[in-house]
């Protein structure tokens, strides 16, 4: 589909909205928070490897305690700290339990030794998860054409041909190369808007020399430098 | 002002993303790694950036959430505040502002988006533009992009053949549906306190 206008413009403030629309009751602006949301939960609590009823417990858990923390959460940026960190307790407390009620049941003493150690042979990078998220929000709010196109070649494993892609998308393949380039524009574009950073996007400055050069700076897809957003909210 | 030798000149994202991707042949390489090493500062710190970017998509493997974890995700709603009384949608109806079939496409045009019949309505402040096709045999698809500020807050239903399609669009406001019956489409829009009829369009 090629819009007769595709207008897309930077929308940092689209979760601000969806939360002040859910704290006036509207259900459908719930319905597309959960969406933009969900699978950051699912894949931090995947990482633990619960049983499907735990992870649905958990999964539901998180949500409900959304609901209590929204007024506190109102970018994406901390929207999405908050469910990785909260996602990451309730699952771990949870498949902590689990150990404990299974060492119990077997009858082995040292099953509660270990958990004492604190330490979980399973459980995500939630950097990197959170990274992944804000990823895939920026993804979401770029045009489609593009949004194929980059998810093609960077999530699909393993990449395809580029004589394929250019069937699938339907456009020549020597248009391939410049159209990454401005979609990837656009996706840092829109990342910087998400982190809330400066990012350089423009083309690359002409010449290496001269003293005004312009420094790269963040591209807001790397680690935030650390947990600034609201208290977890404990939801036991 | 003379033009700047290619290894004066800093990497753009193309070139970078050649480069990253595998894509540069030997000599374009090359080139590259010559211009990183002068050291160019800007365009190491470009190409780091551009890496870690395309490492955090490569090694993205997350899920789709099953139907069942996003029931209960959404049944986790209690508002807040209460809603009021269920208020009524305002109807309106949408203005069909471009139809190919009536007004065909340049012949430039009609290579570039095939056979599709393109529609495009005024919905108040919001704008719909959709993309109808025929599947061959006794379908068609419908996809399009509704131009509003939250998308995601709005709903497409259409109906067609004695069946009802609903459809929400993505952050970005595409949406598409495959597979529907040939023959006329009744379709409406329903935003936020706001519910658009569109014409019948006919097969």
């Amino acid at each position: 589909m090629k819009p007769a206008h595709p207008t897309h413009t930077l929308d940092p403030a689209l979760d601000a909205r969806l939360v002040a629309r859910c704290l006036e009751g509207d259900a459908r602006a719930w319905e597309a928070l959960v969406r933009r949301h969900e699978r950051l939960v699912y894949a931090v609590a995947r990482s633990w490897r619960l049983a499907d009823d735990d992870l649905a417990d958990v999964f539901q858990e998180v949500f409900a305690a959304l609901v209590r923390g929204l007024p506190r959460l109102r970018d994406a940026r901390t929207l999405v700290r908050w469910l990785s960190s909260t996602t990451e307790r309730l699952a771990r407390t949870t498949a902590l339990r689990r150990r404990r009620e299974e060492g119990l049941r077997a009858g082995d003493d040292t099953a509660l030794e270990r958990l004492g150690s604190d330490e979980a042979p399973v459980g995500a990078d939630l950097e990197l998860l959170e990274r992944q998220a804000i990823v895939r929000l920026a993804l979401a709010a770029i045009a489609e054409r593009c949004r194929r196109l980059l998810t093609a070649l960077y999530y699909d494993d393993p990449p395809p041909a580029y004589a394929d892609l250019a069937r699938r998308l339907g456009v020549p393949v020597g248009s391939l190369g410049p159209t990454r380039a401005r979609c990837m524009d656009r996706l840092r574009e829109q990342l910087a808007a998400i982190e809330g950073t400066g990012i350089t996007t423009g083309p690359a400055p002409t010449s290496t020399s001269g003293a005004g050069q312009r420094r790269a700076r963040d591209t807001g897809a790397g680690p935030p430098s650390g947990h600034s957003g609201p208290a977890e909210e404990n939801p036991t | 002002m003379s033009p700047l030798a290619p290894r004066d000149r800093h990497l753009d994202l193309r070139t970078v993303l050649d480069y990253l991707d595998g894509h540069s042949d030997a000599a374009a390489r090359r080139a590259v790694d010559e211009h990183l090493a002068r050291p160019c500062a800007d365009c190491r710190e470009r190409v780091r950036q551009t890496g870690e970017l395309l490492e955090t998509m490569r090694l993205d493997t997350s899920l789709e959430v099953p139907a069942a974890l996003h029931a209960l995700a959404r049944g986790a709603f209690e508002p807040l505040v209460r809603p009021g009384p269920a208020v009524r949608l305002v109807e309106a109806l949408a203005r069909l502002v471009f139809d190919s079939l009536a007004t065909p496409l340049p012949a430039a045009a009609r290579r570039s988006v095939g056979e599709a019949r393109r529609l495009r309505f005024q919905l108040g402040e919001t704008s719909l533009d959709l993309e109808l096709e025929p599947e061959g045999g006794a379908t068609q698809s419908l996809c399009g992009r509704l131009e509003t500020q939250d998308p995601a807050l709005w709903r497409l239903v259409v109906r067609s053949g004695g069946e009802r399609f609903d459809v929400r669009p993505d952050a970005g406001g595409a949406f598409a549906l495959a597979n529907l019956p040939a023959g006329a489409l009744e379709v409406s829009v329903e935003g936020p306190g706001v519910l658009f009829r569109l014409p019948t369009i006919a097969g």
